[in-house]
């Protein structure tokens, strides 16, 4: 769906920043028209109240970005923490320490309140990036804390010394003994993991300092559609209804991939 | 020649920490002055029960653990301290076989996978069929190597692990317990091959075990360790004919005979009382806590290896078996004299 979102919008002729003023009621507010929010043939999930903006449109847009958000911090998140937490259960010692401390400083921290604060000071520059950044950093010490303790157990496996005795260097033995034993529970973790980032990007945004109108975002509909929420309902459901199911899809395909292990 | 390798007064120590505060309370003597020698074409058997060091003794050899204090010698070069980088080509000379056959498998790397390992991590790469050639000689088929080790039974796995032992042609290969996780029938099948591939390989083994038979079967010299000293270091036949350790013997006489008659006829030797912890050893002979021969004297003075009969070494005050010329020792025995290089 989000990666149709151009076809589904050049499907439907909508586009998600298009105002549509003669599909609301300025009489009522800027209610939209007709009942269900406005829902109609030429916008099937209804408009958004005020400005007439095609909900559908809005919600594949805001799909493709809440995904490629959570997609990209899953991805920075588990190679940051993948690295990190190789080098800590691996290298034990000094190095065990400072990561440690590290990962229990982050995990400790109400991450939620230090990412509006970090979000609403950041220059105005590419938020969807910057994003990207606070989730990865914030999110990494879950995935580093698994892998460390899963290359704990692995560095005293026989095989790692095996290694060692045919003369392998550090490295390969991290990377070419012990990381593909990793691969299975790192791969759940980070699958079970994005849910949990796209609700974090779409609470960002629906507290306003995370995407920045007019680019569309769950989280940001569903923040403009709560003072609508008793004139026009199905303006608060529709992103919520996408936001719930994308998350629960997530959360049963990451139990999936545990089972297969 | 020189011999392939000389371990000199080889000491592993470990600290121990209190708990809470990380200070160092004491220390853990894994490894107590170690000496031994391996000649080309040998094998040197280790044995002695659970926790005496010898898989650590193993472990120094192969620099896998680093010595708090003595020297190894390997190939005529010291390789006590040399850095990871220097000791690389060192190792293809240098190979060793893990106890469990599972365990030194990586799960998740092919057969063929894992024999090309020794390769890669040499910056080197396998000829063609040298893999398969590999599985051959330690008797598995070439179409195993698509496989997975736990695809294999334990016997098959621990072949795969010499297999990849012998991969570079080493000259020295250290078996840390190579049988002692497989079934007693697969055991005489491994011991069987390891000396198959020490005649076609010139090669040199020291060889690990707990278990006496095993021992008898393969190696030609056998040193015996208690609480991280060699007590006694003999050839094969000498020891098992005129032990004279205390400890040599009791070991000895633990062996089951299969014949009851004999069984029940020979005299016992049980020892009394559990192996002393490493961190807190008796004082003089670590021996002398269990030991039935037990004087004034192995309490006050640590016994050090002496010759007795030619190639046959003892550290004991009171050796058993006379008749193997150790008389000096008697004269020692009448005045207690302190023993030259005794700590």
């Amino acid at each position: 769906m989000a990666l149709g979102a151009p076809l589904i919008t050049a499907l439907t002729g909508q586009s998600p920043t298009e105002f549509h003023p003669e599909a609301i009621d300025p009489a009522l507010g800027g209610l939209p028209k007709g009942p269900w929010g406005g829902i109609s043939a030429e916008h099937p999930l209804g408009v958004e109240p005020a400005t007439g903006r095609d909900v559908l449109a809005r919600v594949v847009w805001g799909a493709r970005l809440s995904l490629l958000i959570s997609l990209l911090a899953t991805l920075l998140a588990t190679t940051i923490g993948t690295v990190l937490g190789l080098v800590a259960g691996f290298q034990g010692g000094w190095a065990d320490m400072v990561i440690g401390r590290l990962m229990d400083l982050l995990m400790s921290f109400p991450s939620l309140i230090f990412m509006i604060a970090l979000m609403s000071v950041a220059p105005d520059g590419n938020r969807e990036l910057m994003l990207v950044a606070v989730l990865g950093l914030f999110g990494w010490p879950y995935i580093g804390r698994i892998v460390r303790g899963q290359a704990m157990a692995l560095a005293g496996r026989e095989f790692v010394e095996a290694a060692r005795v045919l003369g392998a260097t550090r490295r390969a033995i991290l990377f070419r003994e012990v990381l593909p034993n990793l691969t299975g529970p790192i791969l759940v973790v980070a699958t079970l993991s994005i849910p949990g980032y796209i609700a974090t990007e779409a609470g960002l945004s629906f507290l306003g300092v995370g995407v920045r109108p007019p680019t569309p975002s769950w989280g940001q509909m569903i923040a403009s559609a709560v003072p609508w929420y008793a004139a026009d309902p199905v303006y608060f459901l529709v992103p919520g209804l996408f936001l719930l199911v994308t998350v629960l899809a997530f959360n049963v395909v990451g139990d999936a991939l545990g089972d297969l292990r | 020649m020189t011999p392939l390798l000389e371990a000199e007064g080889l000491v592993k120590r470990f600290p121990m920490r209190h708990p809470l505060t990380r200070r160092v309370t004491g220390h853990l003597t894994a490894v107590d002055g170690v000496s031994l020698t391996v000649r080309r074409g040998e094998t040197l058997g280790l044995v002695g029960e659970s926790g005496c060091g010898k898989s650590s003794t193993a472990r120094l050899i192969t620099r896998l653990a680093e010595p708090t204090g003595g020297t190894i010698r390997f190939d005529g070069r010291d390789i006590t301290t040399m850095g990871e980088a220097t000791l690389r080509p060192v190792r293809r000379d240098l190979q060793m076989i893990f106890q469990d056959p599972f365990s030194s498998l990586n799960p998740r790397m092919t057969v063929e996978a894992i024999l090309s390992a020794p390769f890669r991590y040499q910056g080197l790469k396998p000829e063609p069929g040298q893999i398969a050639e590999l599985l051959r000689r330690v008797g598995l088929r070439p179409e195993h190597a698509e496989r997975l080790p736990h695809q294999f039974s334990g016997g098959q796995a621990q072949r795969i692990g010499i297999a990849r032992a012998l991969a570079l042609h080493p000259k020295l290969v250290v078996c840390d317990e190579p049988v002692s996780a497989l079934d007693v029938s697969v055991q005489a099948q491994i011991l069987n091959l390891l000396r198959d591939l020490q005649e076609e390989f010139e090669l040199s083994y020291v060889f690990i075990a707990h278990d006496l038979g095993a021992v008898r079967q393969v190696c030609g010299r056998i040193a015996v360790m208690y609480l991280g000293t060699v007590v006694e270091i003999a050839d094969r036949d000498e020891l098992f004919a005129h032990p004279a350790h205390p400890y040599t013997a009791a070991l000895l006489a633990a062996v089951p005979i299969p014949d009851p008659r004999i069984e029940r006829a020979r005299p016992r030797v049980v020892l009394s009382g559990d192996l002393p912890s490493p961190a807190n050893p008796p004082s003089g002979c670590p021996f002398r806590t269990r030991c039935p021969r037990a004087a004034e004297r192995c309490a006050l003075e640590r016994p050090t290896l002496a010759e007795g009969a030619p190639g046959h070494r003892v550290a004991c005050h009171f050796p058993l078996d006379t008749s193997l010329g150790l008389s000096r020792d008697g004269a020692r025995r009448a005045g207690p004299r302190p023993a030259k290089g005794a700590p």
